[in-house]
């Protein structure tokens, strides 16, 4: 068994509420399994070596439950589109380039950097149709260390030629890549990720859902983004007035689940995520690139629904999780503004929760420094970020973080046990 | 060097429509002034200096129309409360540290450190009401090569008494008298309506006219705020009369006003009549819970309008950013408040960003002959993706990917700076 002990300042929200600190702690864990917080280091561990990291914050590593690695690419242009001319114009010619094994080398490889230097230890990501180019995509996270669950994207309808699928295809070459990936990494597994409902027939719908029962597999969508797309969804299911029971008549909502945005649900969609057990990704940067709107966060959290941040690339920009929990907090601020404030708006320690524990809880025991958590933690340097930081409770450090850091202040990664 | 030409993937925007490019062209300065940007070098230009910046790309410099220096060291905490509630309970008590020049001193270098290595070129800055420490930012923004307005705060009411004053007028003559920087300038800073008494709102009026320097302040920011102002001036119809009726709504000289989130259709006018500025500060206004600017209805109307961070309501000085959250801003009034008002477009908010704030300044913000040659200089081999074809989409990626530190050369008034 190996003993990691990280000593500095340590930062973590067991629960919403609030940052529990611990100022000049040790946290440490036996092998990948968390043994607490001590503010002296217990006699059991003297003579272990300590990676003191002074002044630091340390902080559970950071959970993006949604974005598209293809779109990694174009980040940042067409945004000033909306959704559906943004998808023709870049979103799937781009995806047909990732065929050509060479040029997602390329492309997956700087995508991984990028979540690895913005302290990304956990996500859940969209591939393309490709099985060969997602199964790359899968090796170069393993390689970074970073754990994610990943989709060969389905779609076999309202698609463009080069990149439709027939549904026996579909679901043949998605049993293959299953075979071949589920048992071959450590930190990476397959998800079923059918692209959205508009794009997926409900022969393709059906079979991924008993492919997810035949192998147990976590499950990755989009949910009630745009208002276009629920009027196809509507017209073609007219038996249901939403999404999510769509999806659930196939199978595809369970504890497994995740899905992205969430902006419009109904009451009774409300209560199935619930009931189910799903858990939704909020994306505030890309609802508001994509002019989307704004999802009831607030009544989610309520019904304790489990929430995620996504930084939803390339429909957001960054794929710094800590601009996800800014942009969650303003967005509620908005939201609370014109609900005529109804609806309480996020709190700094609730938007940390959600990149955190709030997305973690997805993997497991991740996200959290609790005693038998997995350890996924980052090291912090703040000395960059305006005023010395001697005048700032531990909190408002973090605050300053969220809002101001960027790679450059991330000097350490943890992920499930290992420096990366 | 007076006389030199850039090469390199020149944009910028002579109208609010459209991103004018040359790929591989020529923008040159002379004696300060921009002379043109050129697809090929005219005969008259050919033995300047040429600094050959290759596939880079060359944008004007920016103009940051609001910013609160001394609140850089706030920046980042402390935003869970509206306006009014904010300042008594994190900006006055830190603006108070001011009063300690070593720490005005230490505190500004951080600022102006950061400022030169983002994409400003101008700024209209408010300082603290402490002459001698806001006289440092002066300097340090000289010294790094800025041009702008910096303002000492007035203030001498609704505030802790150590940033109230009790001789407003005569503190900043004084001050106004130690102002001899070459490219940064005074500017009068009444704090905003409820921290300035009627005798101090009427002397900086009748000062302005007497004197036409310009003139910074805030409006109908906050719902709070405005109510406030109601209550503290009875007899004005809208916030702006407000300011109107001490006769500093644009009477006396150039006037910005920040924010104007709840700006009804009378103060619109009058803006537009009066020619007041409307600096808009779309992270700052969804950060204090504000609200959304209706910058589409200022456009339509003709205000003259630029971008500003609002440091420390805002949390980054990068003006790259400000130029995002203004179309997110846009796209969220559009969806949520009001769908005839279109969202934005990307060179829409450039323009703002550089010619529309920088015509508060005079000809600034553009390659336009007789423009002052304000320059940036971009570095987008740090993103690693690939190339988009036009240019237009590499400047677009390189705004939202502010992440990547791309600015590499800055030129302000012909003079090279970083």
């Amino acid at each position: 068994m190996h003993t990691t002990i990280l000593k500095g300042n340590i930062i973590h929200t067991p629960t919403p509420s609030q940052f529990v600190c611990v100022k000049n702690g040790y946290l440490v864990a036996a092998d990948n399994e968390i043994q607490g917080i001590f503010e002296t280091l217990p006699e059991q561990y003297q003579g272990i070596p300590v990676m003191d990291y002074g002044d630091q914050l340390i902080i559970p590593g950071l959970c993006d439950m949604h974005l598209h690695a293809p779109q990694f690419v174009y980040r940042g242009l067409g945004l000033d589109l909306q959704l559906m001319d943004w998808l023709d114009r870049y979103a799937f010619p781009t995806e047909a380039r990732f065929q050509d094994l060479s040029y997602a080398q390329i492309y997956y490889e700087a995508f991984a950097d990028a979540l690895a230097k913005n302290g990304t230890t956990r996500a859940v990501i969209f591939g393309t149709i490709h099985p060969e180019a997602t199964e790359l995509l899968m090796e170069i996270l393993e390689k970074k260390r970073i754990a994610a669950y990943v989709g060969k994207i389905n779609m076999d309808t309202l698609s463009p030629d080069y990149l439709c699928e027939t549904p026996e295809q579909s679901l043949a070459d998605t049993e293959q890549w299953i075979l071949n990936t589920k048992d071959r990494f450590q930190l990476v597994k397959p998800a079923i990720t059918p692209r959205f409902i508009p794009t997926c027939s409900s022969q393709l719908l059906e079979g991924l859902g008993k492919l997810a029962q035949k192998y147990d597999l976590h499950i990755h969508s989009h949910i009630s983004e745009d208002l276009g797309e629920m009027a196809i969804v509507r017209q073609r299911y007219p038996q249901y007035d939403n999404d999510g029971d769509v999806y659930d008549h196939f199978g595809l909502l369970n504890e497994k689940t995740v899905m992205a945005h969430y902006i419009y649900p109904t009451e009774h969609e409300l209560e199935l995520t619930k009931k189910r057990g799903i858990t939704i990704a909020h994306c505030p940067q890309s609802n508001g690139n994509v002019s989307a709107g704004i999802p009831p966060i607030r009544r989610m959290l309520e019904l304790g629904i489990q929430v995620g941040l996504g930084s939803d690339i390339a429909g957001g920009y960054s794929v710094c999780i800590f601009r996800a929990m800014a942009e969650a907090v303003y967005l509620s601020k908005l939201k609370w503004l014109v609900s005529g404030k109804q609806e309480d708006f996020l709190s700094i320690p609730e938007a940390f929760y959600l990149g955190t524990k709030g997305g973690g809880q997805f993997f497991g025991k991740v996200g959290s420094f609790e005693k038998g958590y997995e350890l996924d933690a980052l090291v912090i340097n703040d000395q960059s970020l305006g005023t010395p930081a001697d005048h700032l409770t531990l909190e408002e450090r973090l605050e300053r973080v969220i809002h101001l850091a960027d790679d450059r202040n991330i000097t350490a990664r943890y992920t499930a046990g290992e420096l990366a | 060097m007076t006389n030199y030409i850039l090469k390199g993937n020149i944009l910028y925007t002579e109208t609010k429509e459209e991103l004018t490019t040359v790929s591989g062209g020529y923008v040159v300065c002379q004696d300060g002034y921009c002379q043109g940007a050129f697809q090929k070098l005219p005969e008259a230009f050919q033995n300047y200096e040429l600094l050959d910046y290759g596939d880079c790309l060359i944008i004007p410099g920016m103009t940051d129309l609001h910013v609160h220096a001394p609140q850089y060291t706030v920046c980042g905490y402390a935003m869970d409360l509206e306006l009014m509630d904010w300042l008594n309970a994190y900006i006055f008590p830190e603006e108070a540290h001011y009063a300690d020049f070593a720490y005005a001193k230490s505190s500004y270098s951080v600022f102006v450190n950061d400022l030169l290595h983002s994409p400003t070129s101008r700024l209209c800055a408010f300082g603290t009401l402490h002459s001698e420490g806001t006289l440092e930012l002066m300097r340090q923004l000289e010294a790094a090569g800025f041009a702008g307005y910096v303002g000492k705060v007035s203030m001498d009411r609704n505030a802790p008494d150590t940033l109230r004053e009790t001789h407003p007028v005569e503190a900043l003559k004084d001050w106004l008298e130690q102002c001899r920087f070459p490219h940064i300038k005074p500017i009068l800073t009444p704090r905003f309506i409820p921290a300035c008494t009627d005798e101090l709102m009427s002397a900086l009026g009748k000062l302005q006219e007497q004197t036409h320097l310009p003139l910074q302040s805030h409006l109908s920011e906050s719902p709070a705020e405005i109510a406030f102002v109601q209550e503290l001036c009875p007899k004005s119809d809208f916030y702006g009369d407000a300011y109107d009726q001490f006769r500093t709504f644009g009477t006396g000289g150039k006037t910005i006003m920040a924010h104007c989130v709840h700006s009804g259709d009378e103060e619109i006018a009058l803006m537009k009549e009066r020619q007041v500025y409307m600096a808009h500060c779309a992270e700052s206004n969804f950060n204090l819970s504000s609200g959304i600017a209706p910058a589409r209805r200022f456009l339509n109307v003709g205000v003259p309008m630029g971008l500003g961070t609002d440091i420390g309501a805002g949390t980054s000085v990068s003006m790259f950013r400000s130029i995002k959250e203004a179309i997110i801003a846009s796209k969220m009034y559009w969806r949520l408040i009001d769908p005839h008002m279109d969202p934005l477009q990307f060179s829409e908010a450039f323009y703002l960003a550089t010619k529309g704030g920088g015509s508060f300044f005079g000809n600034i913000g553009s390659f336009e002959k007789g423009y002052e040659f304000d320059a940036v200089v971009i570095d987008d081999r740090k993103i690693r993706q690939p190339l988009p074809d036009k240019l237009e989409n590499r400047l677009e990626r390189v705004i939202y990917a502010d992440d990547c530190h791309t600015v590499i050369h800055k030129f302000i008034c012909g003079k090279k700076v970083l």
